[in-house]
């Protein structure tokens, strides 16, 4: 190439050839720069909660709360998202109040760090809640999940591996527990004692007023996914392949039961039966108390299920994310059975994969997902039919 | 593609060495820098010799260019003589870009490593090979002392050594650059010597930048770098040993009198490539001593002439 060229241009030709890299490679910094700003690192699918007609969504920027009766957005959190902080974590919504954890921002330039605060919002009529109190001082890392209220008192586990004790009314922290790794479960409460789980397969039994541990005990994989807890024993599902029953009393084991893959989701507890699911898509219902497996459905071409069991009347249903094929096409499944015998009800696809268990308002199932035409869905229990056009938080829209 | 060849490799080498050692995400990433950096060894010394012989060869190309500037033929086959290849000028910049998507890959690698969120610890079930138990890897310790390895370093000591690593690692890779020319100006030794112009910026801007970065890049990916930088450090010294007539001039930075690495660097240079066959391979510490004592000297000298 640069034999036609004169010794000018031979000289011009170097130059640019040992520039070029160096350009090259500064942009290719610029790209890496901009992609460490934490995306990756901050990004996890919607959270939902709800009471009554209204649900409430943790969908990334913000939180939006939707009627579902009117279908309409009442209300979004914060007036003006702030795309370095990320919600995600599903709201606890009680005593008039609801309480939110987020993902943490990004500290400044020269202080690196998340700060993670927890919000107090009113909860009362529509338009932008009022911030009853917010704290950035009791986590260090992201609020993964649902925080829950107990009268006066609310209960959240946190990345950084405690479970706090924060009192509902000024955001005071009340006291704090020490677990060996995160928690991204949310905790459950019954007769004064807390239940947490842990990633460090380990399900701790704290006292809810102090927090002082009762009893633990320790599993052969991480539990992510909250418990199900009745009169004598709580449920909870294992990364080692087992649907495990624990005496809330004594905190020993009564008895476990394998399953097909991860159980990922968390066990749903009614009438007696315990309903759960796997990550290799298996489906269950096993005996409370004796651990019997009622039913078992495999193969179910479902996918994976993250999301634990929705109960309602005499149907148990089961939400997936098909994980098959390009990630632009995959897609979703609802699947209502039989909750006596595990048959087919219906079976519905949909837009896009469902990581969140759905929740039941206005006498339908709804349920978030990251679609393009929308995030808030909603079903009827019937048919499995969608109900009305999809929900979209008006932030978002903008976005 | 990508996720194929570069992350999902990643990940599984991130994993089945931290269960190799004992559950030690730091070790783990410890020993991984170190195999990349023995992997890559031969590309990356090939390439630090030939960019240093190309730094050696610089005052014959300027002869060559200067002598046969209306002739590129003759400039061409002159050229070809010395053994010199335009295109081999750019390999001083290679180690780098070559690290690139490494540490792109590995970025993505531990945070997905991590499961910083359930999102991410999916997304390492769907990609963690079938000959690892993951369930029982889980969960990934992700703190060592004070340091969390998925978030960056609250305390700044991380991005501190990245940038003092990184300008060591820097200064030991980069050719030495040949001797300045006093009596011109800073345009005309550019434009005869752009590679040294380019060299010497990204001495000082490739640390500045590495550090700044890693004040928010996860804490894991700072030890890659400084580990990664401190190879190279050793690296470096160890081509210099075994390229004596390179060591010269870097230590070498006084002006000779003679053209911009012209004469001066040409006499010093053979001087220690005719070193005895048993001292082959070390710094000649006596001449180039000599020449930067005296260049010290000198250069005093016209800083005081300057201040009267």
């Amino acid at each position: 190439m640069t034999r036609c060229l004169d010794g000018d241009s031979l000289l011009y030709t170097e130059k640019r050839l040992i520039r070029q890299p160096a350009i090259i490679f500064f942009l290719i910094a610029a790209v890496v720069l901009s992609a460490c700003s934490g995306l990756i690192a901050n990004a996890n699918w919607p959270g939902l909660s709800a009471q009554d007609n209204v649900v409430y969504v943790a969908y990334g920027p913000g939180v939006a709360a939707f009627d579902i009766a009117e279908g309409r957005e009442l209300w979004s959190f914060p007036a003006e998202p702030n795309a370095r902080v990320g919600f995600y974590a599903a709201p606890s919504v009680g005593e008039g109040r609801i309480i939110l954890g987020d993902y943490g921002a990004p500290g400044s330039f020269f202080s690196p760090g998340v700060v993670v605060t927890l919000y107090a919002l009113a909860a009362d009529g529509s338009g932008s809640p009022g911030i009853l109190w917010s704290n950035n001082s009791v986590a260090r890392d992201r609020i993964v999940a649902a925080p829950l209220q107990v009268e006066d008192t609310v209960f959240v586990g946190t990345a950084d591996n405690y479970v706090l004790a924060i009192d509902a009314t000024n955001g005071a922290e009340l006291w704090r527990f020490e677990a060996e790794h995160s928690i991204w479960a949310q905790p459950v409460y019954q007769d004064g004692v807390l239940y947490v789980v842990s990633l460090d397969k380990t399900l701790y039994a704290l006292d809810a007023a102090t927090g002082d541990l009762q009893w633990d005990l320790s599993f052969g994989g991480s539990i992510i996914n909250k418990p199900a807890v009745g009169p004598d024993l709580l449920y909870l599902g294992t990364f080692d392949n087992k649907l495990h029953a624990v005496d809330v009393a004594s905190g020993a084991e009564r008895w476990s039961v394998d399953t097909g893959g991860w159980a990922w989701s968390g066990p749903t507890l009614a009438d007696g039966v315990v309903y759960a699911a796997d990550l290799a898509g298996n489906l269950y219902a096993v005996d409370a108390e004796s651990g019997d497996v009622i039913w078992r459905q495999e193969e179910t071409g479902l996918g994976e299920v993250q999301a634990s069991p929705v109960v309602v009347d005499d149907l148990v249903i089961f939400a997936a994310a098909d994980n098959s094929g390009d990630e632009e096409t995959r897609q979703g499944t609802l699947l209502a059975l039989n909750a006596q015998d595990g048959s087919e009800v219906w079976r519905e696809r949909t837009p896009a994969r469902i990581f969140t268990t759905p929740v039941v308002a206005n006498d339908a199932l709804v349920v978030v997902m990251n679609a393009t035409n929308g995030l808030v869905f909603v079903y009827d229990l019937e048919s499995g039919r969608q109900v009305g056009a999809p929900l979209m938080p008006a932030a978002a829209q903008q976005q | 593609m990508w996720d194929t060849l570069i992350i999902n490799p990643m990940i599984n080498a991130l994993l089945w060495l931290y269960d190799f050692l004992g559950n030690n995400f730091f070790l783990a990433i410890a020993v991984f820098t170190i195999v990349i950096r023995l992997a890559t060894l031969p590309t990356q010394l090939r390439q630090q010799r030939t960019s240093m012989k190309m730094q050696t060869m610089q005052p014959q190309i300027q002869e060559i260019q200067k002598k046969y500037r209306d002739n590129p033929q003759k400039m061409q086959e002159e050229f070809k003589k010395i053994g010199y290849n335009p295109a081999e000028s750019l390999a001083g910049c290679l180690p780098l870009l070559l690290q690139m998507p490494i540490l792109i890959g590995l970025y993505q690698a531990i945070l997905i490593v991590l499961g910083s969120t359930p999102q991410s610890l999916l997304e390492l079930s769907g990609r963690a090979y079938g000959m690892i138990d993951l369930a029982a890897l889980l969960p990934i310790t992700n703190k060592v002392g004070w340091l969390n390895l998925a978030q960056p370093d609250p305390l700044l000591i991380l991005p501190a050594l990245v940038l003092v690593s990184s300008y060591f690692s820097q200064k030991v890779l980069t050719p030495p650059t040949p001797a300045k020319d006093k009596n011109k100006s800073k345009k005309q030794q550019q434009e005869e010597n752009p590679m040294a112009g380019v060299t010497q910026s990204m001495q000082y801007t490739m640390p500045i930048m590495f550090g700044v970065m890693s004040l928010q890049f996860p804490a894991g990916l700072s030890i890659y770098w400084i580990l990664t930088s401190l190879i190279g450090v050793v690296m470096g010294y160890y081509v210099r040993k075994q390229m004596p007539g390179v060591a010269g001039p870097a230590i070498a930075s006084a002006p000779t009198g003679a053209s911009a690495g012209g004469k001066g660097y040409q006499e010093a240079a053979p001087a220690s490539q005719e070193a005895p066959a048993g001292k082959a391979g070390r710094l000649e510490p006596g001449p180039t001593r000599a020449v930067k004592s005296g260049g010290g000297a000198q250069s005093k000298r016209k800083r005081r002439s300057a201040k009267r």
